[in-house]
């Protein structure tokens, strides 16, 4: 007993660790001072954010106003006094950014400032910024040892376009720190037009997808940019480079290159085999029809699907043979399906349908089928059915099935064709050759009759288009654009022209857009001329309105208040019975409010005859409560100014009244000799003037009297 | 001898729990520092830029976004609405119809103005019998494709719409969630940002929407939940999320991907057969088998995890459905370890076998079980009188100190990284909620996953169960 107690002791596999029950409390307090430290770490951290916040957001007030005055700077005014507040500002902000926060905060405001602004103001905050010496800070940066703040560095520089910097930056093109290099590779093509170039030469590293989607968004936001013959660099030896410059090709329409392209279909990367074939397919590049069927066997699934679909887009009858073949030797289910409907494709209504149909009787359909496909394998057509005759049996088949749709569109169409019949025939077919289709789908029966009905266009409108619901219209135009050609366009025109809801007018405009096969600037004029007509005494808001989602409709019925005018208020009556109960609220709210501030701003009688010449200029609403003044371009030296009836000064605001001004009003001209000291509350525009509205500050207004005024007037009525 | 027998047992009973706490001191020890510096680095990464700007570029990928639903008949109009008004442009949001008994397709043709279309399907891909393939009528809706099927459940329903979809990645998540505007841009930069490895999947945050301020689908105001039990979840998913899987992540040895909310390359998912319809954690097991078949054929590959919180949703707030959804958890974890155990400590899987499962094996399936028997031991030894009390008090303070410290440790980097709680109120119902979940949370918790252990152990027939919200309209 004593022996095996004592063999045992020795071997015993494990000996439990004495833990001494201090250690545990040291650990137990331990963990207690680490919780108490991250408990104060919590609200260290939540009040230095809340802190920072706060400051940041006061120091904004006063850094804002000083930004737009400086960047509101007219360089050509020829005021010393102008000049001299100018410098004085200058100063002001210099000795503001002496202090560190404040030089990081200004910073901060300018680059976020910068996606805000465009053309001249951008120009004018770039330079702003380099005045300043932030820029300095930023080169500073690029010598740090950390990666974050040299990407950072970069990303200030490429953000306020300081050109200086593309020498520094385009060293870490090839850097090794990932962050770093993306960054440098976009700063380069964004710094210089000739970075793009520099930077497909230069790079020996990976471009990731990503990168490569932003720096396709750099380039095309680079104005003016000549894009480089991407071909040459096809054969670096960075396949990402390859890859993306047969993006950038597809994406310029580069079609000088195709013997290098039919090459990369070879390629052993799939995805510049996938890019190729893209290229391919987008500039039909028949000569490689060989290639890509030659490598259709060696290819993966999805590379064979784009191979398929290229050889569709060229519509070649003699590749029907090759695709029939794929069909059959293929066992993937999607490839087998590509390659049908692609030999629909190059011959619409080879391959029919055989799933999920009724049973036709022989003696109704006038179609040639190849009897041995009919039951269980697609139709492979030698005599190539007519359309038509494929249309009226599905639809027969369909009409078997009463369809309710079917079924309802027959009824409306019917009394649409009973009220046509009185109406004289007239043979023009040919302008609503879908319309006619569609008729023929619903109703084969009354297709003679139809014809009736399609003749003059106005009458298809108002009796095939017009009396229909919403959904029907969509349905139609889906219909439309699926089917139709270029015949289409007038009826089209005269849906977008007519038609109320903005939904459906968009549609019509895209298909007229697509039918009419011309670049975006026509759909523009397309656009242009079908809602010229239109939007004559309607709301601008009404199409964005309908485009957008709750919150944004909420946001535009507060723009509606800002900027809006008498041509809102039937557009706010309208949304007062919105379904959405927020939008109706809101739209009352807005309306009752809009007409209050039309009420404040509607022209003023005259009150002291005074009469104005014919109103040809700009009119300038002083303090928009007093007096109105109207620039006149021909006549640059002068403003016009006329009183209001009454005279209303807001609590807010400082206005200064005509007679206080002491100036001259009984002659209709008169040369406002004096600067104009305050805010611009607002610039807006109506159908025949521009208005722009200040607030006017009390004491300095009339201190200083000088043209300066002309130049404000001018500037904004350059703006506008 | 009997007794020296029986402290030999003890002995070796309480070596086996101390190793096993010390391990685990050590690997969340590890996991703070891994999860900080990964929070850090991409804290610093994406402090500039603008994703927006790519959202529509037309070399942006296509995504489909993948909703089951089953008997979701009362919110789910307004969930499709928000899944519409994501930020990107090419992509489809496909619900799939479960099966619903009651209107949910109804109301979704109602509400969407659906109609049936035609289109092929592989005769030979095997899911449950689909009734239906609608379209809206109206282009706005044009994005939205409903898939009518008959009830085969959740991994079914989205298996359906992984072989429907035809765009390069697919999303799945939960009909019900919230997913902020800008999710898909954050999914799409995360599967494109790699060059040396294809992404194979992306996982994200799942945040506790119960309480929050929402309208029109899109999430106004982030509050805490006002429900306690609600409140405990979060904090556990903060400490999850932020701390756990975010520490995987940075090793790139993640092996679960919320089935609310994750994106995977369609073209993998299907390769290695979609979902197993055959178990209830099925978001983590296609991981497992997604990553195996990327090692076996030794294709480099990683599984992408973004920290940012994209999607939101509703987290139980009754006990009972609590239990039945973590009873169904660890039943899920049972199966998936049990099919996947030729992985365990395999060097052939490298860190995906050495660490990962084996964590995964003693940390999630066998922590619950040990917990149990620990307390089931404590209660056995104070009535046999033989409870060493002052250890035993010791002990209980350490491993209770320990647990607070983490989950302020897992509150700290909510606020110093995302700060959404903006009142001190709420960071102080947080810190007291730290303070008492190992009294009060933890042992639902842990009985949850004992009561799913025993099932699986006798076999007991048990499904999803039944998940009742209130659905973001009502809250």
């Amino acid at each position: 007993m004593h022996l095996v107690f004592a063999t045992y002791r020795p071997i015993s596999l494990i000996e439990v660790p004495k833990l001494h029950t201090n250690l545990l409390w040291d650990l137990t307090l331990l963990f207690i001072g680490l919780s108490a430290l991250y408990f104060v770490c919590v609200f260290f951290f939540k009040s230095k954010f809340t802190f920072k916040s706060k400051k940041v957001s006061s120091k904004k007030k006063v850094l804002a106003p000083m930004i737009s005055k400086f960047l509101f700077y007219e360089e050509e005014s020829e005021s010393k006094e102008e000049k001299n507040s100018y410098i004085q500002l200058k100063i002001e902000i210099r000795d503001l950014i002496k202090d560190r926060f404040n030089h990081l905060l200004l910073s901060e405001i300018l680059q976020d400032l910068q996606k805000d602004v465009s053309g001249n103001t951008q120009r004018r905050l770039y330079k702003m910024y380099k005045d300043l010496g932030l820029h300095l800070d930023a080169f500073k940066k690029l010598k740090s040892w950390r990666w974050e703040v040299v990407s950072q560095g970069i990303f200030e520089l490429t953000q306020m376009q300081v050109a200086e910097s593309y020498g520094f930056i385009s060293q870490f093109i090839n850097d090794k720190r990932g962050v770093v290099r993306k960054q440098a590779e976009i700063a380069t093509v964004s710094l210089k037009h000739e970075g793009l170039s520099y930077f497909l030469d230069t790079t020996r590293c990976n471009i990731s997808e990503w990168q490569q989607l932003k720096l396709m968004d750099v380039i095309n936001n680079l104005e003016d940019f000549e894009p480089p013959r991407f071909k040459k660099w096809l054969t670096s030896t960075n396949k990402d480079v390859v890859l993306f410059s047969l993006r950038l090709i597809r994406h310029y329409n580069q079609n000088d290159t195709n013997a290098s392209i039919i090459e990369l279909i070879r390629h052993k990367n799939n995805q510049i085999k996938s890019e190729a074939i893209y290229c391919i397919k987008k500039f039909c590049v028949f000569e490689a029809r060989e290639t890509l069927k030659n490598m259709f066997w060696k290819s993966n699934t999805e590379v064979k699907i784009i191979i398929l679909d290229a050889i569709a887009s060229f519509e070649i009858e003699e590749d029907v043979a090759f695709l029939k073949h794929v069909e059959k030797k293929e066992s993937n289910f999607t490839i087998k399906s590509k390659a049908l409907s692609s030999i629909n494709t190059i011959i619409p209504g080879y391959i029919l349908p055989t799933k999920g149909l009724s049973k036709v009787e022989p003696t109704n359909s006038k179609m040639e089928v190849d009897s041995e496909s009919v039951s269980e394998e697609p139709i492979d057509n030698t005599e190539l059915p007519k359309e038509e005759e494929l249309v009226l049996n599905e639809v027969d088949a369909e009409v078997n099935e009463k369809d309710e749709e079917i079924k309802t569109d027959t009824i409306s169409l019917d009394s649409c064709i009973a009220e046509e019949e009185e109406t004289p025939k007239i043979e023009s077919v040919e302008e609503n050759y879908i319309i006619e289709e569609i008729l023929e789908e619903i109703e084969p029966e009354v297709k003679e009759e139809t014809k009736v009905v399609t003749s003059p266009r106005e009458n298809v409108f108002e009796k095939v288009y017009a009396e229909r619901d919403t959904k029907d219209k969509e349905l139609l135009l889906d219909i439309i654009d699926k089917n139709g050609d270029h015949r289409e366009i007038p009826l089209l025109k005269e849906i977008a022209a007519k038609e109320k809801n903005m939904t459906i007018k968009e549609r019509a405009l895209e298909i007229i857009f697509a039918f009419s096969g011309k670049g975006p600037n026509s759909l523009k004029e397309v656009e242009k001329s079908s809602l010229e007509e239109d939007y004559q005494g309607k709301s601008i808001f009404e199409k964005l309105f309908y485009t957008s989602d709750s919150i944004s409709k909420l946001m535009l019925l507060d723009e509606i208040l800002e900027v809006g005018d008498h041509k809102e208020i039937p557009f706010l009556e309208s949304l007062t019975s919105h379904s959405d109960r927020r939008i109706c609220q809101k739209a009352k709210l807005v309306k009752q409010q809009l007409k209050a501030k039309l009420e404040e701003l509607k022209p003023p009688e005259v009150e002291e005859s005074i009469e104005i010449e014919e109103n040809t200029g700009v009119e300038i609403d002083l303090g928009a409560k007093d007096l109105v003044a109207f620039y006149d371009e021909n006549d640059s030296g002068f403003i016009e100014v006329k009183k209001k009836k009454k005279k209303i000064v807001a609590s807010n605001e400082s206005v200064y009244p005509l007679e206080d001004v002491q100036i001259e009003v009984a002659k209709p001209k008169i040369k406002l000799n004096f600067e104009l000291e305050g805010e611009i509350c607002k610039v807006s525009s109506s159908e025949d003037s521009e208005q722009v509205l200040f607030s006017l500050d009390k004491e300095n207004t009339i201190k200083k009297f000088s043209n300066s005024l002309n130049s404000v007037f001018n500037y904004f009525y350059k703006q506008h | 001898m009997d007794s020296e027998f029986f402290n030999i047992i003890l002995d070796y009973i309480s070596a086996v729990f101390l190793v096993f706490t010390f391990v685990l001191f050590v690997l969340f020890g590890l996991m703070g520092y891994l999860s900080t510096r990964n929070s850090i680095h991409y804290k610093n990464k994406n402090s500039f830029g603008d994703l927006s700007k790519v959202m529509a570029s037309p070399m942006a990928p296509s995504i489909t976004i993948i909703a089951p639903a089953y008997n979701e008949g009362l919110t789910i109009v307004e969930n499709i609405r928000s899944l519409l008004s994501l930020q990107y442009v090419n992509y489809e949001v496909m619900v799939v119809n479960d099966g619903s008994k009651d209107d949910t397709l109804q109301k979704m043709i109602e509400a969407y103005d659906l109609v049936k279309i035609e289109r092929e399907i592989d005769p030979e891909w095997k899911s449950k019998p689909i009734r239906g393939i609608y379209k809206s009528k109206q282009r706005s809706f044009s994005k939205l494709t409903v898939i009518d099927k008959e009830n085969g459940g959740k991994s079914d329903a989205l298996n359906t719409g992984m072989h429907l979809s035809e765009n390069q990645y697919v999303g799945c998540i939960d009909v019900d969630c919230l997913l902020l505007p800008d999710a898909l841009l954050h999914v799409v930069k995360s599967f494109y940002q790699r060059t040396q490895k294809r992404v194979i999947a992306v996982g994200g945050v799942i945040r506790v929407a119960n309480s929050c301020k929402i309208s029109g689908g899109t999430l106004e105001e982030i509050r805490l939940p006002k429900n306690w039990l609600a409140r405990f979840q979060l904090l556990e998913y903060t400490r999850s999320f932020l701390l756990g899987r975010m520490a995987w992540g940075r090793i790139d040895s993640l092996l679960i991907i919320s089935g609310a909310f994750g994106f995977f390359d369609r073209e993998i998912a299907l390769a290695v057969g979609g979902y197993d319809t055959k178990t209830v954690g099925e978001d983590m097991e296609i991981v497992f088998r997604m990553r195996r078949y990327m090692n076996d054929r030794k294709e480099p590959y990683t599984i992408e995890y973004i920290p940012d919180p994209l999607c939101w949703t509703e987290v139980p707030e009754s006990i009972k459905i609590l239990i039945n959804q973590r009873d169904r958890w660890a039943r899920g974890n049972i199966e998936t370890l049990t099919k996947h155990k030729d992985m365990f400590f395999n060097p052939k899987y490298g860190k995906l076998g050495m660490l990962s499962f084996p964590y995964w094996f003693f940390y999630e399936w066998l922590a619950p079980i040990l917990e149990f028997f620990g307390l089931f031991s404590i209660l056995l030894f104070s009535y046999l009188g033989i409870l060493n009390w002052d250890f035993f008090i010791a002990i209980t303070a350490t491993i209770y100190t320990y647990s607070v410290m983490f989950s302020l440790y897992a509150i700290l980097w909510d606020v110093y990284l995302y700060n959404q709680y903006k009142d001190t109120k709420s960071i102080l119902i947080l810190v007291f909620c730290a303070l008492v979940e190992p009294l009060f949370f933890h042992p639902i918790v842990t009985f949850s996953a004992i009561r799913g252990n025993y099932k699986k152990l006798f076999k007991i027939q048990s499904g999803w169960g039944v998940i009742t919200r209130k659905g973001f309209a009502k809250v």
